[in-house]
């Protein structure tokens, strides 16, 4: 997956789950800009591995390592 | 065997949100939007976890003078924190309830699984021995392993105590049920402090001087994805075991997580949404009490040959389903 795949399926997914159409970029932070909520993460990053077959790590706390900024995100799915 | 009737009792410390938005600098509007919390109840600091127990269980012996303390020959406590590391709750409350000395009492040391699990337990030993009248107990105040400043947990559990009345004649016949473990999830849901790998301080033996916590560790994400994984499958498999379609149940009856967690499973699993109970909003999760809290309405109120669907699951990781059903051969 290249970056802007990536990229579309981050802003599709969120879309989905917010229940709304976004705008996001590779600067959009999804918690800071409370796009979601970090209940509603979970359900998205559920949603991007089903959707991709990558494994996000669930040891992990995503709020700290930064994968609710979507530049992060999408360079982990397009590494 | 069968459910015969349910009581439960809860701590008289009210904390809202307000209080733990304080404590921890959660948003108390997103507990109560999102968790489906309004408040719950906390054991205070010199009642003991056994106290809550008793509490229900004489509650149950007064609600039903049919059930007489010397007819009990079996307790079951669903617990994972007694009074104390041992003796266990059973052998306290055998004391307290003064029941006979010759009731057969022991703990299951499971979480939010073990309420179903313990059905099954009292169930196969009531059939292997002959025992008519037995107590399924539950009781697991997690406020006694939540920092206060935890954000991961201080939101979503409160205390409460529940006692079942399993009879060999009649009330709600216990089906056949589904079960599992994956302890890969070990981790994810855990206490690591005071246990034999981290002894609590002044044991003097390995893993002194590194104190493990002894605080609950939530890994959120993994629960929940754990819980979307397993709880489908072992729904799909009870219902097969007990010969009947997602169509036949009435009622299903989730352990009661979180109003995001049971939101999201119902639509996951396409269930219809009116046959879906949803109910902590003044208690909390309750851990292996939220299932017969419920159930507990139900009982009194349920019409004949009702079918419910129950399923816990959590520590361990672990989950547990079955089929309780009026007028079935149990």
């Amino acid at each position: 997956m290249n970056q802007a795949e990536a990229l579309e399926l981050v802003r599709s997914k969120v879309a989905k789950v917010a229940k709304t159409d976004v705008t996001i970029t590779l600067e959009t932070d999804l918690i800071e800009e409370e796009i979601v909520d970090s209940l509603d993460g979970m359900t998205v990053m559920m949603e991007i591995e089903a959707a991709s077959g990558i494994k996000i790590p669930e040891d992990i706390d995503l709020v700290e390592e930064g994968f609710y900024k979507v530049g992060k995100l999408v360079q982990f799915l397009s590494s | 065997m069968h459910v015969r009737a349910i009581a439960s009792a809860f701590p008289d410390w009210v904390v809202d949100n307000d209080t733990i938005a304080s404590w921890s600098g959660l948003d108390a509007r997103f507990i109560a939007d999102k968790i489906g919390i309004d408040s719950r109840r906390f054991l205070a600091a010199n009642e003991p976890p056994s106290s809550l127990a008793a509490r229900a269980c004489n509650s149950l012996f007064s609600a039903q003078p049919e059930l007489a303390r010397e007819s009990v020959g079996l307790m079951v406590v669903v617990t994972q924190n007694g009074d104390y590391k041992l003796p266990h709750m059973g052998a306290i409350l055998q004391n307290e309830l003064r029941l006979a000395k010759t009731t057969a009492t022991f703990d299951v040391g499971l979480g939010c699984s073990g309420y179903v699990y313990g059905l099954s337990v009292a169930k196969g030993l009531m059939a292997s021995t002959g025992i008519a009248q037995a107590i399924l107990v539950t009781c697991d105040p997690y406020s006694r392993l939540m920092r206060r400043d935890s954000r991961d947990v201080i939101g979503l559990f409160g205390d409460a105590a529940t006692a079942t009345w399993l009879s060999a004649d009649r009330g709600l016949s216990i089906g056949l049920p589904d079960f599992g473990t994956d302890g890969s999830g070990a981790a994810h849901l855990i206490v690591r402090g005071g246990g034999g790998a981290h002894p609590a301080s002044g044991i003097g033996i390995a893993g002194e001087g590194e104190q493990a916590s002894q605080s609950l560790s939530m890994g959120g994400r993994a629960v929940f994805n754990f819980m979307l994984r397993e709880v489908p499958e072992s729904v799909a498999r009870c219902l097969a075991r007990n010969h009947l379609d997602k169509d036949d149940i009435d009622l299903f009856v989730f352990h009661q997580a979180s109003k995001f967690m049971i939101d999201t499973l119902t639509e996951r699993m396409a269930l219809p949404r009116d046959k879906v109970v949803f109910d902590i909003a003044r208690t909390g999760n309750t851990v292996s009490s939220s299932i017969p809290l419920i159930l507990e309405r139900l009982v009194a109120d349920a019409p004949p040959r009702q079918k419910i669907l129950v399923s816990g699951f959590g520590v361990g990781l672990s989950w547990a389903t079955n089929i309780l059903q009026y007028g079935a051969p149990a």
